[in-house]
């Protein structure tokens, strides 16, 4: 099983393979790299936040730091994500039920469709409100998302690119142009002195309309770009990582029965969330580009432009992070020195800007105001209604892509 | 937050040197270059222009290393 989940794409066979806790922890920080991820779907990415490095980068960052604060933060989860939660259980339970009186679904396409509010709100896109518009978004995400990690595809890439750009187009023309649009409008009206700020939605088009950046000259599709990476990043990643936790717990308490009347507790689903973040990520690996000749403190070298895969499921299971790293344990100890989900958001100044969404905001002060996290808040519901593996239909891994993903993942919710 | 100011603190348990404290509010946070985590310069923060900027910081940090406590 271990040998599996560290094949390496063949996208990244010829590249120098960084697979150590301390060394990719000590690129990701160091200055002496670049990003170097998503080359070949440039065309999805390209000079978004994610693919932007030096200064240019952190004022960025500082800017869309404001679509993750606190107060969206809460707004998001008690505003987007708990009603559109309800909503879609409703809507399961309307279905109907197979002939031995059970729900049956599929996990991979119902988080999604559970996440898309947050989506849309996160980025500004209008009109995600109807049980149509909703599946045709979540749809069009889907696809563009294959398609902007095309280098882990297992399917002709060409044949991906094409099918992302239709697919984008077909986004823009149905759901971005309209809500940009309209921004647009409430941006020019709140220069006019008609609206207050404070009245502004906070959103990535609207803040881009802010800073006048929604139409950049001579590079039209900049703001589509951005907006694929949060569109992507915002699903995807989830979308990928939580049924792992589902089929660790099962196993788990297979062996713990103790801990079985504890998968509804939101501080266990943490620990079972977190620890099975460290075990797996939502990419295959993320790459870099040295800027100069580097070597590391454990004397590997790495040339000028040589561009190097951090392969973060090796690194994750380091012995840091206590004894039997390669086994789920939701009461590993927290290491020394490292985040209890390893390097699974990253490090240094590209670490993700939406994990105190995913794994809500709960340290230290913010125990007295903090949210749960979309994660845990999905996988208490889906164990309060009993959600349990079909043993008539196992889950299946991604045919189409070398993430270490789930395809389908059908499920009974047993209490529905 | 409260209106007397706040406490500031770094968990370095936490901190990853990355600097977006210091960019945000230099008179508050540096990175230490030797030991690669952000030092606290002031620890605690009344004046409302600054708070707005330690709170800013706060929310920016990717690590979520700095800690508020509202004194008082
Ligand atoms: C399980 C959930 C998630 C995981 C594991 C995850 C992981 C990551 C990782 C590893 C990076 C760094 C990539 C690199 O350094 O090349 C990253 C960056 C990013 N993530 Fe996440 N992510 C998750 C959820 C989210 C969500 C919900 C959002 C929505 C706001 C988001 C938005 C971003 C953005 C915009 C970046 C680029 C940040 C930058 O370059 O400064 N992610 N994420
Ligand atoms: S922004 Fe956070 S992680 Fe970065 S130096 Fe400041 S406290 Fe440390």
């Amino acid at each position: 099983m271990a040998d599996q989940e560290f094949v390496a794409p063949p996208y990244v066979k010829n590249m120098q393979r960084v697979d150590t806790y301390s060394e990719i922890d000590e690129i990701l920080r160091s200055t002496a790299f670049r990003q170097g991820s998503h080359q070949e779907s440039h065309m999805f990415f390209g000079e978004s936040l994610l693919l932007m490095d030096g200064p240019g980068h952190m004022e960025r960052r500082m800017l869309f730091a404001s679509l993750v604060s606190k107060s969206a933060m809460h707004y998001y989860e008690s505003q987007a994500l708990a009603p559109v939660i309800d909503k879609v259980i409703a809507e399961l339970k309307e279905k109907g039920r197979g002939a031995d009186g059970l729900v049956r679904t599929d996990l991979v396409p119902l988080i999604r469709t559970m996440l898309h509010r947050i989506t849309a709100l996160v980025t500004g896109v209008d009109k995600v409100d109807s049980p149509e518009t909703t599946e045709r978004f979540r749809w069009l995400v889907d696809r563009l998302g294959e398609a902007a990690t095309v280098e882990w595809s297992t399917r002709d890439h060409e044949e991906v690119i094409k099918e992302g750009l239709a697919v984008r187009k077909m986004l823009i023309d149905e759901f971005l142009q309209p809500s940009l649009d309209r921004r647009r409008e409430l941006v020019r009206r709140q220069k006019a002195g008609e609206i207050a700020k404070e009245d502004l939605p906070v959103d990535l088009f609207t803040l881009l309309c802010q800073t006048g950046d929604d139409a950049r000259p001579g590079d039209e599709t900049y703001i589509w770009r951005e907006a694929a990476l949060f569109l992507v990043a915002s699903t995807q990643t989830t979308t990928h990582t939580l049924p792992h936790v589902i089929v660790h717990l099962t196993e788990w308490c297979k062996t713990h029965a103790e801990d079985a009347p504890k998968v509804t507790d939101p501080i266990f689903l943490r620990r079972a969330a977190t620890e099975s973040l460290r075990l797996h990520q939502p990419a295959p690996t993320l790459l870099r580009i040295a800027l100069e000749d580097v070597t590391l403190s454990s004397g590997r070298q790495i040339k000028k432009d040589e561009r190097v895969a951090l392969f973060f499921a090796p690194a994750n299971r380091d012995e840091r992070f206590g004894p039997d790293p390669y086994g789920f344990n939701p009461y590993r100890a927290a290491p020394h020195g490292a985040q209890a989900w390893g390097l699974t958001f990253g490090g240094g100044v590209h670490m993700c800007i939406g994990r105190p969404l995913v794994t809500g905001m709960f340290n230290r002060t913010d125990d007295l105001t903090g949210t749960e996290g979309t994660m845990i808040k999905i996988l208490r519901v889906l164990y309060e209604l009993g959600v349990e593996l079909d043993p008539a239909s196992p889950p299946q891994k991604m045919a189409v892509s070398y993430h270490d993903a789930y395809g389908v993942f059908p499920v009974i919710l047993r209490k529905l | 937050m409260s209106s007397k100011g706040v406490r500031v603190t770094v968990d370095t348990n936490f901190c990853q040197g990355i600097g977006y404290c210091e960019r945000i509010c230099p008179s508050v946070f540096k990175v230490d270059k030797a030991t690669g985590y952000a030092v606290v310069l002031q620890a605690e923060v009344t004046d409302a222009e600054m708070l707005a900027l330690v709170d800013q910081a706060e929310q920016t940090c990717p690590t979520r290393a700095i800690e508020l406590v509202p004194i008082g």
